[in-house]
């Protein structure tokens, strides 16, 4: 038993930790993910501790299991507690802060680590779905920071005691429902009963009640009827946004004229990172999951044309609301709040790392089997290829620049030009074909139900050959 | 064109790692006729369906449905048949009704008659949710969902897998039946099972394999003839060590 859990959570663990060590290079920009990889990872590796028997339809096998039901919990507690540990020693010495608050540091380590282990796997089980056990305990955490800013402007007003106040505020709150979720998760797993379908309980896009249902067939044409489908698999995402812009709200109504880095900024950050990477790992992951996906491509509409109505919609929502709805509530908030971390709002990085971020996650999300599992390898994935690009591409850009400039030195040409920029528009064009041939090769994926090693590691292979080549080809450009 | 297979298998070859599910396997379909494809669970007979829909990608070999390659010919193929898998699954927030609407939104043809004979036959409620279906009452959804669109050719993966006794011999009798009828001589019906006693009045030619190959492949009446066994009989003794495959 130990063994098959180990087993289950270890791929999404490992996605977790390499995350977390290439943003501990302390390379710009990847040292920011740092911490949204850690709140992402525990989150999604305490709900897959449930998560994965709902994902792989084994529940009922769990349940009829000959031992009695509290030592299958505990060998469950008993795997997820130490993964979740060494990841919190792990972030420690990985995630680096800018505040030096070290009361709101430690809390901002140790608290998802109780949320993983007592409010995650509780949540999932409430809801039959480990992306939405993910995504409730993120904003459990979330909207604890932004509340307990709130509440502590109210009392405090703009003072150092806020700052005292919001982690003393995490700790009641997480800490308060990581109790109950200790004795709730048993209670119901105690309780759990094997339900028969597979996939979420949360519907929560509903337009009419069931049993309301016409007697008549309704048709609509077949491309609404395929973006109908796809915003409603995208039902988390909207809840995601919504509790965004409810803590935002919270917050700015309280911090008037103030500019400073504060809650909104990091749950901004957070946000505007998660997002992309929400979207395109519900595209695929919850289709598997659900185990549509042969009955979705027998439909008589070309497999290609459900694809580009899959990314469009993904990456569409991306988009809007990982960009626009930021964009609406800082332009018609009545306070100014808003990011001064790392990046700002419509300039050119911000649009093209949503985009970067978004077919990275679909990509990913045509070979895992769930939503939350995507999600897990899609925070990895974007964190492994933003290191290898930043880390090795630029230094190749850079060698190919000067290589190319000695060159042409020695045969007597002009030996001109200008280092490469490393972060300006002159990439859109290497980076637009990265988008196209990673959506192109997660069609490959999508269009079959097999999912084979090898097909996975060419795919990779050609992925980061052409990111390697398109840097060595601005490096020689440049330098010419 | 008129004799033109509704499917032609020719060598197939489809391998897992080193594992050869399915190894070099040949069949062909005429149209109208009710053929059964015969084995034990793990013989090869779901990945030789998802080869054929396209669904995996043959190692080697090729298969035609209705003369035309699925890969190439995606959507003329599609709309064309329907296919009722082994597993049935509907998005969880749908209901019965929303269920087949959204199949009814891609498909050309859709009858109102058959899709409410069949509700009312199998007692299932428009408004109930497909979560709060059974798994056989999910299976009998999804046969009604293929039925509907009158498809040429009808595929079907274990489909009485789930369903009881008596609403698997309506399914067989009357649906099947009734959808052959509907329009004789160019219907097709393709049912993996190894449930072979359910299907015997409907079966007019089968194939049994195991292991990834074929087995035997005979007109069921003249395998009826030639061993006097019923076809159930025929695949026990085929599979059995040594077995009267000549």
């Amino acid at each position: 038993m130990i063994e098959k859990e180990l087993r289950a959570l270890l791929p999404a663990w490992t996605a977790c930790a390499v995350a977390l060590v290439a943003s501990a290079r302390g390379v710009y920009p990847l040292n920011y993910l740092g911490v949204p990889a850690y709140l992402i990872g525990m989150a999604a590796l305490g709900a897959f501790a449930m998560g994965h028997e709902y994902a792989y339809g084994t529940v009922g096998l769990v349940l009829a299991l000959p031992v009695p039901r509290w030592r299958i919990w505990t060998a469950k507690m008993a795997v997820l507690l130490p993964m979740v540990a060494a990841l919190t020693v792990l972030a420690t010495f990985a995630v680096h802060l800018d505040t030096g608050d070290r009361t709101f540091g430690a809390a901002l380590f140790l608290l998802p680590a109780l949320a993983a282990l007592f409010i995650a796997p509780w949540l999932t089980m409430v809801s039959r779905s480990a992306l939405a056990g993910t995504i409730f305990t993120m904003s459990i955490v979330g909207g604890s920071m932004a509340f307990g800013e709130w509440i502590g402007m109210a009392r405090h007003a703009v003072t150092k005691e806020v700052d005292a106040f919001r982690v003393a505020f995490l700790w009641w709150t997480v800490g308060g429902l990581s109790l109950v979720g200790a004795i709730a998760g048993w209670r119901t797993f105690a309780r759990l009963e094997m339900a028969d379908a597979r996939g979420a309980d949360v519907d929560l896009l509903a337009v009419r009640p069931a049993g309301a249902a016409s007697t008549t067939v309704r048709r609509a044409h077949p491309l609404v009827a395929l973006v109908w489908k796809e915003l409603r698999l995208q039902q988390l995402a909207f809840v995601v946004a919504a509790f965004y812009t409810v803590s935002i709200l919270a917050v700015a109504l309280l911090r008037a004229g103030d500019t400073t880095i504060d809650i909104a900024s990091v749950l901004s950050t957070f946000y505007m990172l998660f997002m992309p990477a929400l979207t395109g790992s519900l595209a695929g992951g919850e289709e598997r999951q659900f185990a549509t996906h042969d009955s979705q491509l027998l439909l008589p509409v070309k497999a290609s044309t459900q694809w580009i109505v899959k990314t469009a919609i993904a990456i569409g929502l991306s988009y809007t609301l990982a960009v626009l709805l930021p964009f609406v509530l800082t332009r018609w908030m009545p306070m100014r709040v808003w990011i001064s971390g790392p990046v700002g709002l419509f300039t050119p990085q911000v649009l093209v790392a949503t985009l970067g971020y978004g077919a990275i996650s679909l990509y990913v999300s045509t070979l895992a089997r769930s939503g939350v599992s995507a999600l897990m390898y899609s925070i990895g994935a974007i964190v492994g290829v933003g290191y290898f690009t930043i880390r090795i591409a630029l230094g190749l850009v850079d060698e190919a620049f000067l290589r190319t400039r000695q060159l042409t030195q020695l045969t007597g040409g002009h030996a001109g030009g200008h280092p490469p920029p490393h972060s300006d528009m002159i990439w859109a064009l290497p980076l637009g074909g990265f988008v196209l041939v990673v959506l192109w090769l997660a069609l490959t994926n999508y269009r079959y139900e097999d999912r084979g090693p090898t097909r996975v590691v060419l795919h990779a292979a050609v992925v980061l050959a052409l990111i390697a080549v398109s840097a060595v080809t601005m490096g020689v450009v440049s330098a010419l | 064109m008129a004799d033109t297979p509704a499917i032609e298998i020719t060598g197939l070859v489809r391998r897992f790692g080193r594992h050869d599910a399915v190894n070099g396997l040949s069949l062909r379909v005429q149209s109208g006729r009710c053929y059964g494809f015969f084995g034990r669970n793990g013989a090869g007979k779901t990945t030789t369906i998802k080869c054929l829909l396209n669904l995996l990608r043959p190692t080697s070999g090729s298969v035609r449905i209705f003369g035309m390659d699925p890969r190439r010919d995606e959507v003329a193929v599609k709309s064309r048949l329907s296919y009722v898998p082994d597993n049935v699954a509907f998005y969880p927030w749908m209901t019965v009704r929303d269920a087949l609407d959204y199949t009814a939104s891609f498909r050309a043809k859709w009858n109102r008659d058959t899709e409410q004979a069949l509700l009312a036959q199998f007692r299932l409620d428009p408004g109930r949710k497909t979560t709060h279906l059974s798994k056989g009452q999910r299976t009998q959804l999804a046969l009604v969902a293929a039925i509907c669109p009158e498809p040429e050719l009808l595929v079907l993966d274990e489909p009485t897998s789930g369903l009881d006794p008596i609403v698997r011999r309506e399914f067989i009798r009357t649906v099947i039946g009734a959808y052959q009828d509907g329009d004789p001589g160019r219907r097709t019906v393709f049912v993996s099972t190894h449930l072979i006693s359910e299907f015997e009045g409907l079966i007019d030619e089968f194939t049994i394999i195991d292991e990834g190959h074929e087995r035997l492949t005979l007109e069921a009446d003249t395998a009826r003839g030639r061993f006097e066994k019923s076809l159930e009989e025929i695949f026990v003794s085929t599979l059995e060590p040594g077995g009267a495959t000549a």
